[in-house]
């Protein structure tokens, strides 16, 4: 009976490697049409990039494993704003620190076109700092905002202008612990993540800005909706990021 | 992605035998995967994209079954012919290693083309099956043994001696 089923698995593996699949044809870009059109329910950002196309913004979760996964090649692909990736650089050593130019909400206002969105939850207030990172052809405005009772939070704002649906932001998180939650109800998709890991920019062409390059383990909030990406990092409940990320305005 | 449309394609095509319905599903699976994607942990991606595949290839294979207009088209549910190599296999051996693949039941017929169509490796298939490295050897040789089955049953010619 042996000899038989060794039989059959030559046959198998001669079958396989003479089969003449029809061309693959373009999945790839048929899926990322399929993903690209917003979501009806979606309002349209306020401000408008017209000529450029949707900014691919991806954040990457991952693990440190020694090596890059395949996984992270596929997910960036795939999910071109929002990205799990596995990455081998580990956070122990980064710097946490937020950079930025410091600038008044009115000059960030300016910079992103009047395209901010201020948060009403839990009332409607003012950052009490505003930070702009420049990279480029991805603008980051960093808005501080104290809760009524002390407590602080950062949210990320950014242009993504830069079209091709190429990376632009990563994170990576490793195996310390941290994890990944998918959420629902805010745009196209959106993540609750907490733990020790890493984060960083691309540019246009999906290579790091070291100059980006930070670890954090604060929770973190972060959705995508019609092609833009938002993030809440700060000692906050994953309820209240989604009620503060509810209320954007 | 393009990394894995090929696999992913092929994968639906093998289960599916008709291009266009393949594409289709292919790209549904992605689509799937995505709005999945915060389920995906650590480990190899193609086994968990495969996995997506394969469960929307054979539920569109079920529902065609049951549309009576392509039923007609399917006949038994097999192609009447795969392309293939002939310098390597020949057609009438081809054409009855297909025909006892296709009497295989499903979760059978899933594990082999797993294995020697889409090339997983063991550990991609402990993955894929959910089950321990160990187990994915005695499961493959078990849809094996039953292909042999099928094999002695309706097409001896196949273990002939000299075949």
């Amino acid at each position: 009976m042996q000899r038989e089923i060794d039989m059959l698995e030559r046959d198998l593996v001669q079958l396989a490697s003479a089969m003449a699949y029809p061309s693959t044809p373009d999945i790839a870009g048929a899926v990322r049409g399929r993903l690209s059109r917003p979501l009806p329910a979606a309002p349209a950002p306020r401000w408008s990039l017209a000529g450029v196309g949707l900014a691919a913004l991806i954040v990457a979760a991952a693990v440190v494993l020694g090596t890059a996964a395949p996984a992270r090649d596929a997910v960036a692909d795939l999910f071109h704003r929002i990205n799990i990736f596995e990455t081998a650089q580990s956070p122990v050593g980064l710097s946490r620190d937020i950079t930025g130019t410091e600038v008044s909400l009115v000059d960030a206002q300016t910079e992103f076109r009047g395209g901010l969105k201020l948060p009403d939850y839990p009332a409607r207030t003012s950052p009490e700092r505003v930070l702009l990172q420049n990279y480029g052809t991805v603008k980051v405005a960093v808005l501080f905002f104290r809760l009524p009772d002390g407590r602080t939070y950062a949210l990320f704002e950014t242009n993504t202008s830069v079209g091709k649906g190429v990376p632009a932001f990563g994170k990576g998180i490793p195996a310390s612990g941290a994890t990944v939650e998918s959420v629902s109800g805010l745009g196209d998709e959106a993540y609750w993540v907490q733990g020790l890991r890493i984060t960083q920019y691309y540019d246009a062409n999906g290579n790091v800005i070291p100059e980006s390059v930070r670890a954090t383990d604060v929770n973190t909030l972060l959705w995508s909706r019609s092609g833009f990406v938002y993030r809440i990092e700060g000692p906050l409940t994953r309820e209240e990021a989604i009620a503060v990320a509810l209320s954007l305005r | 992605m393009r990394r894995y449309q090929d696999a992913a394609f092929r994968a639906a095509y093998l289960v599916l035998h008709d291009a266009p319905e393949a594409e289709d599903a292919a790209q549904e699976a992605f689509v799937k995967a995505y709005r999945a994607i915060g389920r995906f942990r650590e480990g190899p991606f193609r086994p968990w994209l495969l996995k997506i595949v394969m469960n929307e290839s054979l539920n569109r294979a079920k529902s065609r079954k049951r549309r009576a207009a392509v039923a007609e088209r399917a006949a038994a549910g097999v192609p009447q012919t795969w392309s293939i190599d002939e310098t390597v296999i020949s057609r009438e051996r081809a054409d009855q290693v297909r025909r006892a693949l296709e009497a295989l039941k499903e979760q059978e017929r899933t594990i082999i083309y797993l294995r020697y169509f889409l090339m997983l490796s063991e550990q991609e298939l402990a993955l894929y099956l959910g089950c321990p490295a160990g187990t994915v050897k005695s499961r493959l040789h078990r849809s094996l043994g039953k292909l042999r089955d099928v094999v002695v049953e309706g097409y001896p010619g196949l273990l002939a001696e000299g075949a």
